[in-house]
């Protein structure tokens, strides 16, 4: 028997390894529920979603990227020609040079991975994953050994020549060890990943022009409201977890990990990966950091048990602490959704345990009785802009514009801005009306505090009351009334054109019809992205060239755009308030504050509460509106109100 | 284990006037659900024409919900009565006042008295329930103070106690209630009601015409501040101290 | 009052003014006879000078009318005054009082004031029933008196039973409580449900033929019934201090045994309870920097611990602590508030504290200006030194 037949031996045995591995672990994927795959364009689709989407992500860290092309792509490219040199034994040299090029080229990936193995940052797993890197090189070192005879190298030295044995038994461990690893370790994430990418169970990411971050309605009338156990999520939603590379972009994004509240949102999705592949599973093996301020906590779990519980897999803090700031699902080179995961979570938690915390219990039963979180009359949110003489679209029947108050109108901070943006369009000569009493809250909130139901009773009302008169557009302040009417309404059954207000300012500008005054040059502006407006709803620009026609300098904080830290003020957050060491607006102030601008300018009006409540030595905080009417050519009590 | 019956009536939020759970029975509710834990059978009993205002509690927890079926306006107290009489239950709790309607709070004495039993307010936990029911009493300030009386009690919840906690949608949504029909009773002669305005701020009353009231607004009390600058802190302790005790907050 | 004649320019004008035939209004000059002073000119001066403050005291500007002043017993004619006997009342108004702890309450005197003013109307007397203690009522607008000195706990059915035969003794044409938790509002519905008399809850307009009841959402209307509970907005009322007899009376009580029974109070730690329903708070500011002795103070004292907002952000209070118009509108009989200066959202949130006890370095600061105890000194010494006489007290 010649060496190269062990090879194929070797191969064999990982591949039937492999396949038990994969077998059981489609088993575990097929417990979830059911979801409505598009195979065809989800397979045509693939290597777009890879090269492009994935791609673009992987590409932000350089070593990454490069690590990834030499070893994936060597592997990949070592594997196919594996086949034809040893499985139909071709010993051409034409294929088996490749095949030695690709082997090297593996080994030089492997060695990049075992660099920053050796030097790992904190936000990577270890366990396993440390032993990849040598997998992967063995995997190359063993297979060039055996191919040199066919590249006529040299003699084959039969299969016990000493250094055949070694090389035989290297390439037997890591081969092994990779196949294994396809179902239980880090070679998952090559299987998980592009199943993944075929089957994702928001495909509109991939191809749609701004992002598509509507959150998925669920049917009321359900046994079960939610997701309480790894099987109550749907199927692909249990492949996105096994994606998970563990390679911790996510955590160091979040801003809530960052504040030492008790949420990773890594962990949460290695929790799900954990717990869906066996009946009894804890998480002491877990090579990730462990939830901040919660070191010493070993959580239990299994496919058929709670996933959130106070001895479960994932802390019942950690859901409350997210802020659905998104910056995970945007940092994830896997493309997960980790927010859809937690919304998933919380609604079993909100609509079938009432499990709640903080103020938040209080909130939602306000919007039960009263279509608002503050527990007012539907009149009272017109209450301070009584002056402004806004016409009701209840007596005007149509408009082109029509202003959406939302919860601003009920906070004082959020009522300036809404009456800077009617006293600039107004300057303008840009007709707005309002719904007055009509308006009901979005039900965003509760949407995001996992109580479906009141966001379905909410936008069934707000979408019959629209149904009722005629209106071209829909512009708001609120980037989360925003986000709720253009991405969450269009399942409920309503479309609109929905815009922000700094969108509608900036085409006012742009078409000549405001003037501002010249810039005294003084002072920077850096603008604080709210991440529904820009991360949720892809709108990065408006403001910023809004706010470059002002004239003033501006400058950026180290995370903007994109990678904008949160102002710590979504998903219900400071109504459930987990405690941490460090409160999340304080270190956007500090990020502000860094930058040496002495304004931070906001688009939100939460983000306006979060980072006026900061005290002490930073920036001031302004909104958009209330800066551009500031700046008007004309003064502004001349504006008219 | 014994069987507990809460009064459950239907909510009334103050701005809107919507239905929600009455935060005074929500509270009665909460001391029932307490027991629960702890073995006994809680019922929550609503008269009341429709189970809407029975579900919103029904999302607090899982337990037994009956239905008196009375128009709304009816007395409830009568209907209430001879199902309490046949049931025995071990503890009736209440909310202070109910949300809707006159809200004068009598109920549970009345209740009581027809019952022969003892009526408790401002309870805020029961501690122990057999022969005779062991409680906790809020006193103003936060203060706590300890009772017992015999089984069957009425017990109205604290009205600073809080509400229970965990309202679910889908229990409420799954809640089956048990429709009782009851003979309606006979309408009591009932006071006029109008709808109530906000009261004006307490004032004192200055009698004595216009002259009295500008004497009273433009008038200079002394003595009534007390200043000390810079004594020896053994003084100025024994000043407040002295201050403490004449308000009769000095609790040790 | 100073004797100088007051010009009335309205009444001169009016006098000076003749309306012609075509309805015009013309003004006449020169020979107007000046007019009569139309009442004495008060010379606020004068006032001020009057209200002597005490040796520490301090005088202020009082809007709810000079309580004190008018309640002084200085101020009245000494000796020689006459009580007001009313012999032979149309009708008895019997006013339950509660009496905390054995002293007389703000609702307390407010139930005595309506009393008076309803007895007053209907020429009836006030039969004042005080269950454990005897208070001297005879300023307080009180015709006749029954005081018993019960033993001071909480027992309804003692109450209940001395009720009933005082009913059966003098047949009250109304009785009147407060609207007091676990007193007035009690009693009196213990009351209604015993006797079955109509009852009224919650009242908040009091009239001979007319009462308006508060119920949930709604007034109750119609005549005045036997029971009555007085909400709040009749309680702030004062009687005049007219001395009346006070005529004691008599009455054999038998307290039955009810069937509650009183186990003692339950020792709570309050440091933490919630600010709004505190009675005593004790309070820091910028000026304490002694923490422990603060929180020791507090621990030692019993009572709810409340802090600035400058305090709260920096974290060395927790959120939920924090008084003002921000945090919570605390309504305790006491505030004692250590180096706090007085931010207006601070003072707005202790406006219905009915006592301040303010320690603070800053003889200028506004928290010294609000308070009705105010001591100029570091808090750092006087917590201590408070500590240490508390000490002395309990094993002395």
């Amino acid at each position: 028997m010649g060496s190269g037949g062990v090879v194929l031996l070797i191969l064999l045995g990982a591949l039937g390894w492999a396949l038990i591995g994969v077998l059981g672990r489609v088993a575990g994927w097929r417990a979830g529920r059911p979801a409505k795959v598009d195979w065809l364009a989800g397979l045509l689709a693939l290597p777009r979603r890879y090269l492009v989407n994935v791609h673009e992500v992987v590409a932000r860290d350089r070593y990454a990227s490069t690590m990834h092309v030499m070893a994936a792509g060597g592997l990949v490219l070592a594997l196919l020609l594996l086949v034809l040199v040893h499985g139909f034994g071709i010993a051409s040299p034409w294929l088996a040079w490749p095949l030695l090029l690709a082997c090297g080229l593996t080994l030089l990936g492997a060695e990049r991975v075992l660099r920053r193995r050796t030097d790992r940052p904190p936000r990577l797993s270890g366990g396993r994953w440390n032993r990849f890197g040598w997998a992967i090189g063995g995997f190359a070192l063993g297979l060039a050994w055996f191919t040199l005879p066919a590249a006529g190298v040299m003699a084959d030295p039969g299969l016990f020549h000493p250094a055949s044995l070694v090389f035989a038994a290297l390439l037997a461990w890591s081969a092994f060890e990779l196949a294994d690893g396809l179902a239980h370790g880090p070679m998952r994430h090559a299987l998980a990943g592009a199943l993944n990418l075929v089957a994702h169970p928001r495909a509109q990411r991939f191809s749609a022009d701004r992002p598509v971050a509507a959150i998925h309605p669920i049917d009321l009338d359900a046994p079960k409201l939610g997701v309480e156990t790894p099987q109550d999520f749907t199927w692909n939603r249990l492949v996105m977890a096994d994606a998970c590379v563990a390679c911790g972009r996510c955590e160091e994004q979040c801003p809530a990990f960052a504040a030492g509240q008790p949420l990773d949102p890594k962990f949460v999705i290695r929790a799900v990966a954990m717990a869906q592949a066996a009946d009894h599973v804890d998480d002491r093996h877990y090579a990730g950091r462990r939830w901040p301020g919660l070191e010493g906590r070993v959580g239990e779990g299994g496919a058929a048990r709670p996933l959130v519980a106070d001895g479960g897999l994932i802390p019942p803090a950690a859901l409350w602490a997210c802020t659905t700031c998104r910056a995970c699902v945007e940092a994830c080179p896997m493309m997960i959704e980790h927010v859809d995961a937690i919304i998933d979570l919380r609604r079993f938690q909100t609509l079938e345990l009432g499990a709640v915390p903080g103020k938040a219990p209080a909130a939602l039963a306000e919007l039960a009785a009263s279509d608002n979180i503050h527990g007012r009359a539907a009149a009272r949110r017109m209450d301070a802009f009584v002056d402004l003489d806004l016409p009701l679209l209840r007596e005007v029947k149509s408009t082109d514009l029509l202003l959406w108050l939302g919860d601003g109108a009920f906070d004082p901070r959020g009522q300036c801005a809404i009456r800077a943006f009617v006293q600039v369009a107004r300057h303008a000569g840009l007709e707005l009306a309002v719904l007055g009493e009509e308006e009901l809250d979005t039900g965003d909130l509760a949407r995001r505090l996992g109580d479906e139901a009141q966001f379905q009773r909410l936008a069934e009302a707000n979408i019959a009351t629209l149904a009722r008169y005629r209106f071209r557009r829909i512009v708001t302040t609120d980037p989360h009334v925003l986000n709720s009417l253009r991405n969450d309404y269009p399942a409920m059954g309503g479309h609109y054109e929905v815009v922000h207000h700094t969108a509608v300012l900036l085409e006012l500008a742009l078409a000549g019809r405001l003037q501002f005054q010249p810039s005294d040059g003084q002072g920077a502006f850096t603008y604080h992205d709210p991440c529904y407006l820009g991360r949720w709803n892809g709108e990065f620009e408006a403001p910023r060239r809004l706010l470059d026609l002002l004239g003033e300098g501006r400058v950026e904080m180290a995370r903007h755009g994109k990678t904008a830290r949160c102002c710590g003020g979504g998903g219900g957050a400071p109504l459930t308030d987990i405690p941490g060491p460090r409160r999340i607006p304080d270190m956007r102030m500090a990020d502000a504050k860094a930058t040496g601008a002495d304004t931070v300018v906001v688009a939100c009006p939460n983000c306006a509460v979060m980072l006026d409540g900061v005290t002490g030595d930073y920036p001031a905080v302004a909104e958009v509106a209330e800066l551009v009417l500031a700046r008007l050519a004309v003064p502004a009590e001349r504006v008219v109100a | 284990m014994a069987e507990i019956v809460a009064l459950l009536s239907a909510g009334c939020h103050p701005e809107t006037g919507r239905l929600r759970p009455a935060a005074g029975d929500a509270a009665a509710l909460a001391l029932g659900l307490a027991l629960c834990a702890s073995g006994h059978r809680l019922i929550g009993l609503h008269a009341g024409p429709a189970d809407d205002a029975l579900r919103v509690y029904a999302g607090f927890a899982a337990f037994d919900l009956v239905r008196l079926d009375l128009p709304a306006e009816a007395d409830a107290l009568p209907a209430i009565l001879p199902w309490l009489a046949e049931r025995h239950p071990a503890l009736v709790l209440a909310g202070a006042r109910a949300e809707q309607g006159a809200g004068t709070g009598l109920l549970p004495y009345a209740l009581a008295q027809a019952m022969g039993a003892a009526c408790i307010p401002e309870v805020a936990g029961v501690e122990e329930l057999a022969e005779r029911v062991t409680l906790v009493q809020a006193l103003p300030g936060g203060r706590r103070r300890r009772l017992a009386a015999p089984a069957p009690a009425v017990l109205v919840a604290a009205a600073r106690a809080a509400p229970p906690s965990g309202w679910a949608y889908a229990r409420a949504l799954r809640a089956r209630t048990v429709p009782v029909t009851v003979q309606e009773p006979a309408a009591t002669p009932a006071w006029r009601s109008e709808p109530a305005r906000p009261l004006a701020r307490p004032v004192r009353r200055i009698r004595g015409g216009a002259a009295a009231r500008m004497a009273a607004a433009t008038s200079f009390t002394a003595g009534k501040g007390q200043l000390l600058v810079q004594p020896p802190p053994d003084e100025a302790a024994r000043v407040i101290l002295a201050y403490l005790e004449a308000e009769g907050l000095l609790r040790s | 009052m100073s004797a100088r004649p007051r010009r009335d320019p309205h009444a001169e004008r009016a006098r000076a003014t003749r309306v012609g035939p075509a309805g015009r209004a013309r003004r006449i000059l020169g020979d107007v006879a000046p007019a009569a002073p139309v009442r004495p000119r008060r010379d606020p001066h004068a006032l001020r000078t009057a209200a002597v403050p005490g040796p520490a005291g301090r005088m202020r500007l009082d809007p709810h009318g000079g309580e004190l002043l008018a309640h002084m017993p200085s101020l009245a004619a000494p000796g020689a005054e006459q009580p007001i006997v009313v012999e032979r009342p149309a009708c008895l108004i019997l006013a339950v009082l509660d009496l905390p702890g054995g002293r007389l309450e703000g609702s307390d005197l407010g139930l005595l004031a309506a009393a008076r003013d309803l007895a007053d109307r209907l020429e009836g007397a006030v039969l004042a029933l005080t269950l454990h203690g005897r208070p001297d009522l005879g300023r307080l607008g009180v015709d006749r008196h029954i005081a018993l000195d019960l033993p001071d706990r909480w027992d309804p059915a003692a109450a209940l039973s001395v009720l009933g035969t005082v009913l059966a003794d003098h047949a009250p044409a109304h009785i009147l409580f407060a609207e007091t938790p676990l007193l007035g509002a009690d009693v009196a519905r213990r009351l209604a449900a015993a006797t079955g008399l109509p009852a009224a809850f919650a009242v908040h307009r009091l009239e001979p033929d007319e009462i308006r009841a508060r119920g949930a959402g709604l007034d109750l209307v119609g005549p005045p019934p036997p029971i009555m509970t007085l909400h709040e907005v009749l309680l702030a009322d004062r009687p005049e201090p007219v001395l009346r007899e006070a005529r004691p009376v008599a009455v054999a009580v038998r307290p039955d045994a009810g069937l509650i029974e009183d186990l003692g109070e339950v020792p709570v730690d309050l440091t933490g309870a919630p600010l709004a329903e505190a009675d005593l708070i004790v309070s820091a500011g910028d000026g304490v920097t002694d923490w422990p002795a603060f929180h020791a103070l507090a621990a030692r004292l019993n009572a709810t611990v409340g802090g600035s907002r400058q305090v709260c952000d920096r974290g060395l209070l927790p959120r939920d602590r924090q008084v003002g118009a921000s945090g919570t509108l605390v309504a305790p009989r006491a505030y004692l508030a250590f180096g706090i200066s007085g931010a207006p959202q601070h003072l707005q949130g202790i406006e219905r504290c009915q006592r301040v006890v303010a320690v603070n370095t800053d003889l200028h600061a506004k928290m010294i200006e609000r308070a009705d105890l105010a001591i100029v000194a570091d808090a750092q010494a006087v917590m201590p030194a408070l500590q240490t006489l508390l000490e002395q007290r309990r094993h002395g």
